[in-house]
This record gives C-alpha cells, sequence and structure tokens, in this order.
C-alpha cells in the first residue's frame, strides 16, 4: 500500500471515529510535528498517522473495557488489608447521587476487539512501505 | 493486505464497537467521563503505597467517583495508610477532591478560585476542603485517548496551588523505616499526572523540576 492508500484509509477511520462519539481522536492537531532543525510544522507521514490514530482508539476502549475494571478490583483487593470495595459506581448528580449511581461493573467487555484491532495495528506496522514511485510515474494504485 | 481489506476491517472493528457499546446513557457518560479510568489509576496508586511499606484498609462497601468534586467525609468510602510501626493511621485516600489552594489562603477574601479539583488525594485532613498543606500526594487522571499540552499547563497550574518551589525534600509518604522520594517542592508534597497516551512520555523533563510525574497508565 501506498501513501494514498493510508490517506483514504485515515478518511475512513475519521469518518467512524466522528460516528461513534470519539472525533477528538481525528482532529489534525494530534499529528502534527515540528522539524527540530528548521520549527517548521509539518503532517506525520500518511502511514504512522493512520497508526497512530487507531491507536488512539484503542486507548479510547481501554478507558471503556470491561476487563479494566476487573484488573483494577482485583489489584486493589490484593493489596487491602481486608475487604477492598465491593463494587464501584459513579454517582453523576450530586443532589440524587443514590438515585443516580451506576456500576462500572456494566462496561462492556472490550477485550476481543482490543485483541483484534492491536494485531491488525501490527499488521500496518510489519507492512512493507514498498519502493517509492519513480518522478516520472503516475499515481500507484492499491496492490 | 490491500486498500480494500483493510477497509473492510477497520469498517469491522468499528461495527463490533458500535453494538458492544452500552445503551444505558449513564453507564455511556460515566465511561466516557473517564471514571473506569480513574478507578484504573487509583489501584495503581494504591499499590504504590502497599509497596512503600503502608498496610492499606479499605473502610466502606462501595467505592463511588462523584460527578462533582466536594469535601473530604470520613462516611464516604476511602482508604486508610496504616503505619505498621506505630500502627497509627497515618494518611486517608479518597476521590474527587476539592482542595484549598496557597494562593487562597495568602488572601483574606475568598473567591471562586481558592478551590481546585483533585481525582485522587493523599491527606491528613479528616473532613471540609483539605488545606493545601495537608495534602502528601495529589493524582490527575486524564483520560483523553491523545495527549494534549495544554493537559501539562493545568498540572503546572494545580502545581503552583499546592506549594513553593524548593530543592529536595523528603516526601512525608511513606511509613516509619520507609522511604519516600525527594521532591523540589514546600510543603514536599508528590504530584503525579496520568494520561493512557505513551505521547505523555515525550513531557517529562521540564515539570520533573516540579516534581511532576507524568505517568502513562494504560489499561
Amino acid at each position: 500500500m501506498d501513501d494514498d492508500d493510508f490517506r483514504y484509509l485515515i478518511g475512513i477511520v475519521e469518518t467512524e471515529l466522528r460516528d461513534v462519539g470519539l472525533g477528538e481522536i481525528a482532529d489534525t492537531y494530534h499529528y502534527v510535528i515540528t522539524e527540530p532543525e528548521t520549527g517548521d510544522a509539518r503532517l506525520l507521514e500518511p502511514k504512522r498517522r493512520l497508526i497512530e490514530m487507531l491507536d488512539a482508539f484503542d486507548n479510547a476502549m481501554a478507558i471503556r473495557d470491561l476487563q479494566t475494571y476487573k484488573k483494577a478490583m482485583m489489584d486493589l483487593n490484593v493489596v487491602t488489608d481486608g475487604k477492598g470495595p465491593n463494587d464501584v459506581v459513579y454517582a453523576p448528580v450530586p443532589e440524587e447521587r443514590d438515585e443516580q449511581k451506576i456500576s462500572l461493573s456494566l462496561a462492556p467487555d472490550l477485550s476481543n476487539l482490543r485483541s483484534n484491532l492491536q494485531f491488525f495495528i501490527q499488521r500496518f506496522i510489519m507492512l512493507d512501505p514498498g519502493p517509492e514511485p519513480a518522478p516520472d510515474a503516475g499515481p500507484r494504485m492499491g496492490s | 493486505m490491500n486498500r480494500s481489506n483493510a477497509e473492510t476491517e477497520i469498517k469491522n472493528i468499528f461495527n463490533l464497537y458500535r453494538s458492544a457499546l452500552p445503551t444505558d446513557k449513564k453507564l455511556l457518560s460515566a465511561l466516557s467521563s473517564g471514571k473506569l479510568y480513574e478507578l484504573f489509576v487509583l489501584s495503581y496508586v494504591i499499590t504504590n503505597l502497599s509497596n512503600r511499606g503502608f498496610r492499606i484498609v479499605f473502610i466502606g462497601k462501595e467505592l463511588k467517583f462523584k460527578g462533582a468534586p466536594g469535601m473530604v467525609k470520613l462516611t464516604d468510602a476511602h482508604f486508610q495508610l496504616w503505619d505498621p510501626g506505630t500502627n497509627s493511621i497515618d494518611w486517608r485516600v479518597f476521590v474527587d477532591i476539592e482542595f484549598q489552594t496557597l494562593g487562597g489562603q495568602n488572601k483574606s477574601t475568598i473567591d471562586a478560585s481558592n478551590k481546585h479539583e483533585i481525582d485522587i488525594v493523599v491527606t491528613k485532613a479528616l473532613n471540609g476542603y483539605p488545606d493545601y498543606d495537608t495534602i502528601a500526594l495529589a493524582v490527575e487522571c486524564k483520560s483523553t485517548p491523545k495527549f494534549k499540552k495544554n493537559l501539562l499547563k493545568e498540572a503546572l497550574g494545580i502545581r503552583r496551588e499546592l506549594c513553593y518551589f524548593t530543592k529536595k525534600l523528603r516526601s512525608p509518604l511513606a511509613p516509619s523505616g520507609g522511604s519516600a522520594p525527594l521532591v523540589n517542592a514546600c510543603p514536599p508534597s508528590e504530584y503525579w499526572l496520568a494520561n493512557v497516551d505513551a505521547k505523555i512520555a515525550a513531557y517529562q523533563q521540564s515539570p520533573a523540576t516540579f516534581s511532576i510525574e507524568m505517568l502513562c497508565l494504560k489499561p
């Protein structure tokens, strides 16, 4: 795959991220780097930008995953002398905490999905970018 | 892998994510506001304090994260840090607390600027809004999937309101006979900023001068 393919896929990922309420990850601001010698800003190359965007999506899943709840609860109970918390709840409205609280144990199990995504990212990382097109060559089609 | 099957895989992953998301708006709000991440960081903090030698005791049944920060209340669920040498409670760990700022305590008139929120706080305070000089450790949990420099700027502001800058005082956060880090802060509080993005590692050096520890903690 070449840069045009990666740019195309970035467009797909950006659309999907916005659709699931994670449009912030698609913000170009995150993928701008400054050249240390010139101070000039530029966008990351497309393949790396795509990988970082997908990795950020994995971050977003990590903080919504039931496995994160289970791991934290296990660690808390291991180091606590006596009983640790039996549940962790969120109370969004101060005046009505008890009525509004919800258990974080109801988080979705995203572990398989995260594994699939991480494997997918690894395949991109391992992907051979292939030879650069000759200066007079036309645009390369997806391989 | 080519463009076509990569596109198919991307769409599959997002479709599966979409179908896995809860429909309950309260749960979605809790997850989007980073409360699960706060719990994850809390488990790291408590494990760290246990490794320093404290005996950890949990008070309460269920731990509650609040949508809005508040005061220290001993009736709220929290953790006690016992010194095994003296068999006394040295510190307590609370979540979602507002503390009284250093700057505010230097003024005779109080306004909305004299309190700031801390996600996880280790304090000697037993009730009310803890004063800045009763805090041994303050931890900010930032769940944004991409680290942004404004998070560091915000942390620098909170650090300013917790202490004066000085050279190498020993943190009080260790039981008798234990070891705690040296900090460039008076009073010698520790201050951590946790984020899920590995990019935070590129922002460590300058804040380290002010004993702000930038932690990449990814579940």
